[in-house]
């Protein structure tokens, strides 16, 4: 039996990673409750109002401002549509079990707060039941209706689909998101100014670009407290002024260290230059724990973070979110707001929200109330822009629905879409790199973001920015381990059976004929055998006459080619567009009823689904077409033979190679994504990188944005709006840190407006 | 089957074993557990192990532990208790795989064995389980590897058998079947099997499944200091080391002691 040393286990071990929910428990104890305060501005109905605060929505900016307010003292109530969360190690063992591996998978789905799947997307896209595509078919079967050309089978490309997902439950999409936590550069905030105002021959493209009422040094201060309270792992001296960012405050915590396969990338392509621009790979900086901090433990590797971190290493937004309950503010879930109601006899001020409230094995409650002081809709930008989208404000004769909705009279609600769409590019490189292991993603290359130190990017008046990153979970992404392996499997049982048969036919056990009917008969193809000689190349050395026995050549090639994964990305700068929407049918009624429509689609609960029709501006198209000659000509450096792509090339590209070397682009397998669009004389398949933008955009000028610096609604003074969606244009970071400074900026604002 | 090493090591969850690791107590090492079971158990039972917010074992899990520490702490079970075909399935698999320690674990291979059964059933019908996965079981070493093979080629029911062989590679390898479309289909088992992260591919790709770390920092004395480093940072070695798993998890090559 071991020591009292060695048996006192608990104590230490399992200290940190219960102090997750102490954490809670802490900062509820340092909050004192303040005396509501009263607003003698404010109406008899807005004094009375039970709340201070009402938030809709519980993801990264609700969560967030409803601690900070909660923490301030305020009287918060959160309503989320979906369920609450529990601590991730209560949800992994469902990641586990589901074979789909997908975003949504570990998560608590119901179609009463239902939710776009990444598999709506992808494969059932365009294949109904009976195998034909019906507009009708999908447009029952998925929540979220898309009009692009493969859903309504137009042969033009001027919608396409929205391949971006998003969750509606407790903590929201920041349950399954990555954690990357990069600031916007200066010249993201002025895209009109710095590039469009001088571009060449672009003016086109820039149509509806707008530069945002704030610059970057209005909202440095909001970054580092962002940065704080998710708790951000980052190289401080390296992003110093990185693009022209300066940074008045350190991150809380040291960077993530870069992984092997990291260090391989910055032996093999670091300082090298692409397109004269110099590439750095540098440490990503993220929500994630490089220490243990604030009760969560320090990250383990496990390489899952989307979708699940097991131990909340990575930031969550239910970390926020217990926080404000702690704090004695009111999480309401499974709580789904359907209408924002106006007084306009009390100066056009929100008056309630009403909301339905489901519960398992009981009536549903169809039309409950809130009411506060202020309003905050922080859901994602197409949850937000459809709630607007179906609660009428006033009559309107300019409109199909013959009203204007809430916070509408710009028009902008529900335009100017976007996502920072991806490619996605992975081949087998030269020497192992051995993924799987650690963050899924520790470090990227940011030179095609903007001009070093700020200056203007000549090549960005032309085209989109864009970053790249460099994954640690191989081929995770486009073709999920269990396909990838199991498809690998196949084709060398193919080869094998092959090899047996010629050797079979060369010994004379059996005749040439013989071979030709056994093939037939297990449908091995000639295209079959082209393509896995061709797989075969990738994994080095290819000896097709290999003398082991089978399941020691297959255990040394799935290694062999394993250890050698590597995978790279770029996401997209995108560009607001007017005809590029969230929308919900016209049929809603001028007093806010559907309910009786029977020609409005509607959820579950019967509230009207929201509905994309979505475009992608030639603009980040061109920078698209760039990025993956960008990424090509970095896996070449990495020693790639053949990158992976995912258009299949054609019987007659395979049948005119058939000994010749190996082709540099192999078919994904089995692809079937209808998001591809054309540009030149090729197609390009994008994926979504779940960052939706744009549809309620702020600005300083109330007839062309939703809403003002401060994230308030230019026609409603007790309304904000929080999340991407007020983004008047995309940048070219991931958003959340954005988000979250912006609503810590806005929370602010709210604090000082309701202290006495 | 009775409990053993093999039943006990999955009620610990990653989590589990990542954080105790590093303070030097790896509950994924049998000779560990083995010589702190009494203390583990207690721990267990009494609820302070593991803490919240993660789930005290249910009592069954408990039973189990103290049932395999009555029992002598068998690592595996006795080969009497095996059933043939079982034996049989893993011989084959071993074959197939390339793997040549599915052995130590029949449990494993009981489960695997038992998902192919129903898959084959669901798929080509009752008549196959007892006809071609037989069939195959008893005869897939019946002579030379080659010619044994093109019997199996050469018969009428080769696709049947390509099938079967497919989809038991699949299982071994991946933990899951594909459907004819080439993607997964159903699960990946019952959660609380955790047969995800029994997949040969992770090691084969000397990884660790997703989702399931069981290491994290290093510890590296340099003269007087010690230097810490998180384990993707270093190549990973056959035996497990910067894996995300470990020393003593199951190898891609069996160590020579």
């Amino acid at each position: 039996m071991g020591s009292d040393d060695k048996t006192n286990i608990s104590r230490r071990g399992f200290h940190r990673l219960a102090a997750s929910a102490a954490a809670s428990a802490a900062s509820a104890s340092v909050v004192a409750a303040a005396e509501n305060p009263v607003d003698h501005r404010r109406s008899q109905a807005q004094r009375d109002a039970p709340y201070d605060v009402v938030i809709v929505g519980a993801g990264c900016a609700g969560a967030l401002t409803a601690a900070v307010l909660a923490r301030t003292g305020f009287r918060v109530c959160v309503l989320e549509a979906g369920k609450s969360v529990r601590h991730p190690a209560d949800h992994v063992g469902t990641f586990y079990a589901d074979n789909e591996k997908i975003p949504e998978s570990p998560w608590p789905a119901d179609k009463r707060a239902d939710r776009p799947r990444v598999l709506d997307m992808a494969f059932n896209f365009n294949v109904s039941e009976n195998g034909e595509l019906t507009s009708d078919w999908l447009r029952k079967k998925h929540y979220l209706i898309q009009h692009g050309h493969k859903v309504e089978n137009k042969s033009d490309e001027s919608y396409l689909p929205f391949n971006s997902t998003y969750e509606r439950i407790g903590g929201g999409t920041l349950n399954h998101w990555l954690g990357t936590c990069l600031r916007f550069t200066p010249n993201d905030f002025n895209l009109k100014s710095a590039y469009a105002a001088n571009a060449p021959t672009a003016s086109e493209f820039f149509k509806n670009a707008a530069d945002w009422p704030i610059g970057y040094n209005d909202l440095e201060q909001w970054y580092c407290k962002a940065e704080d309270e998710v708790g951000v792992a980052g190289d401080s001296e390296g992003y110093k002024n990185y693009l022209g960012a300066s940074r008045s405050q350190p991150y809380p915590m040291p960077p993530i260290p870069l992984s092997y396969l990291d260090k391989q990338f910055k032996d093999k392509i670091g300082k090298k230059k692409i397109i004269d621009r110099q590439l750095n790979v540098i440490a990503t900086p993220q929500a994630r724990n490089s220490v243990d901090r604030d009760g969560r433990p320090k990250c383990q590797g496990n390489s899952s973070c989307v979708p699940i971190c097991p131990i909340q290493a990575k930031y969550d937004a239910t970390v926020h979110l217990n926080q404000a309950k702690a704090a004695g503010a009111v999480i309401q879930f499974q709580s789904v707001a359907y209408r924002v109601e106006v007084d306009e006899k009390d100066n056009n001020r929100i008056s309630r929200i009403l909301y339905k409230r489901w519960a398992d094995g009981e009536p549903v409650k169809e039309k409950e109330e809130v009411t506060a002081k202020f309003y905050i809709l922080a859901s994602n930008a197409m949850e937000t822009a459809k709630l607007l989208l179906i609660s009428p404000w006033k009559k309107s004769e300019n409109t199909a629905s013959n009203y204007t909705c809430v916070a509408n009279s710009s028009g902008q609600v529900g335009k100017n879409l976007m996502d920072h769409i991806v490619y996605l590019a992975w081949g087998v490189a030269a020497e192992p790199v051995y993924p799987y292991r650690g963050p899924l993603s520790t470090a990227g290359i940011g030179d095609f973001r903007d001009g070093p130190n700020g200056i203007i990017d000549e090549d960005r008046k032309m085209r989109a920015a864009y970053r790249i990153h460099i994954a640690n979970d191989s081929w995770n992404w486009p073709v999920p381990p269990t396909q990838n392996l199991a498809n690998v499997v196949n084709k060398l049982i193919d080869e094998r059976i092959v090899n047996l048969l010629d050797d079979s036919v060369a010994t004379d056990k059996i005749l040439p004929e013989d071979k030709t009917k056994i093939l037939e008969k297990l449908n091995i193809t000639q295209r079959d055998r082209l393509l896995t000689k061709s797989m075969m190349h990738q994994g080095g050395e290819y000896d097709s006459n290999v003398t082991e026995p089978f399941g020691k050549r297959l255990k040394s090639y799935l290694h062999d080619s394993m250890i050698r994964h590597v995978r790279v990305g770029a996401e997209l700068e995108a560009l607001p567009l007017e005809d590029s929407k969230v929308m919900v049918s016209d049929q809603v009624r001028l007093d806010g009823s559907f309910a009786d429509v029977p020609s409005i689609e509607k959820d579950a609960l019967g509230i009207p689904k929201p509905q994309v029709q979505y475009r992608i501006s030639e603009y980040t198209k061109k920078g698209f077409a760039e990025a993956a000659e960008t990424l090509d000509s970095i896996l070449r450096m990495m020693g790639v033979q053949t990158v992976h792509a995912k258009s299949a090339p054609s019987e007659s590209e395979i049948a005119a190679q058939p000994d010749g070397p190996p082709p540099r682009y192999l078919p994904s397998i089995n692809s079937v994504s209808p998001a591809v669009f054309t540009y030149g004389s090729k197609k390009y398949e994008y994926s979504g990188a779940g960052h939706i933008m744009g549809t309620y955009r702020m600005g300083s000028n109330p007839e062309e944005s939703v809403c003002d610096q401060d994230c308030r609604s230019w026609d409603h003074e007790n309304l904000y709006l929080l999340g991407s969606g007020v983004f008047p244009s995309s940048g070219t970071a991931n958003p959340t840190l954005t988000i979250m400074a912006l609503a810590l900026r806005a929370a602010d604002k709210i604090s000082t407006e309701l202290k006495p | 089957m009775a409990v053993t090493w093999h039943t006990l090591r999955r009620y610990f969850t990653g989590i589990d074993i990542a954080a105790m690791r590093e303070l030097g107590h790896p509950l994924d090492d049998y000779q560990y557990v083995v010589q702190n079971a009494n203390a583990l158990l207690k721990r267990l039972a009494d609820g302070s192990m593991p803490p919240p917010p993660f789930k005290r074992w249910p009592q069954n899990r408990i039973d189990d532990f103290q049932e395999w520490i009555d029992a002598g702490f068998p690592y595996m079970p006795k080969e009497k208790d095996i059933a043939h075909r079982v034996t049989r399935f893993i011989g084959l698999s071993e074959y197939l795989t390339g793997f040549d320690n599915l052995r130590e674990d029949p449990q494993l291979a009981t489960k695997f064995l038992d998902r192919l059964t129903a898959r084959v059933e669901e798929k080509l019908g009752i008549a196959a389980v007892s006809g071609e996965l037989k069939t195959l079981l008893d005869n897939w070493d019946d002579g030379e590897p080659k010619d044994v093979a093109l019997n199996f080629l050469r018969h009428e029911k080769a696709p049947i058998y390509y099938w079967i062989i497919k989809a038991l590679l699949h299982v071994w390898y991946t933990g899951s079947f594909l459907n004819d479309f080439g993607f997964p289909e159903g699960d990946n088992g019952n959660p609380d099997d955790n047969q995800w992260t029994d997949g040969l591919m992770w090691r084969a790709g000397l990884a660790h499944p997703t989702g399931y770390s069981t290491e994290a920092s290093y510890g590296e004395k340099i003269g007087e200091q010690t230097r810490h480093y998180d384990y993707w940072e270093r190549s990973p070695d056959k035996y497990g080391k910067h894996t995300g798993l470990g020393d003593t998890a199951r190898l891609f090559e069996t160590k020579q002691v």
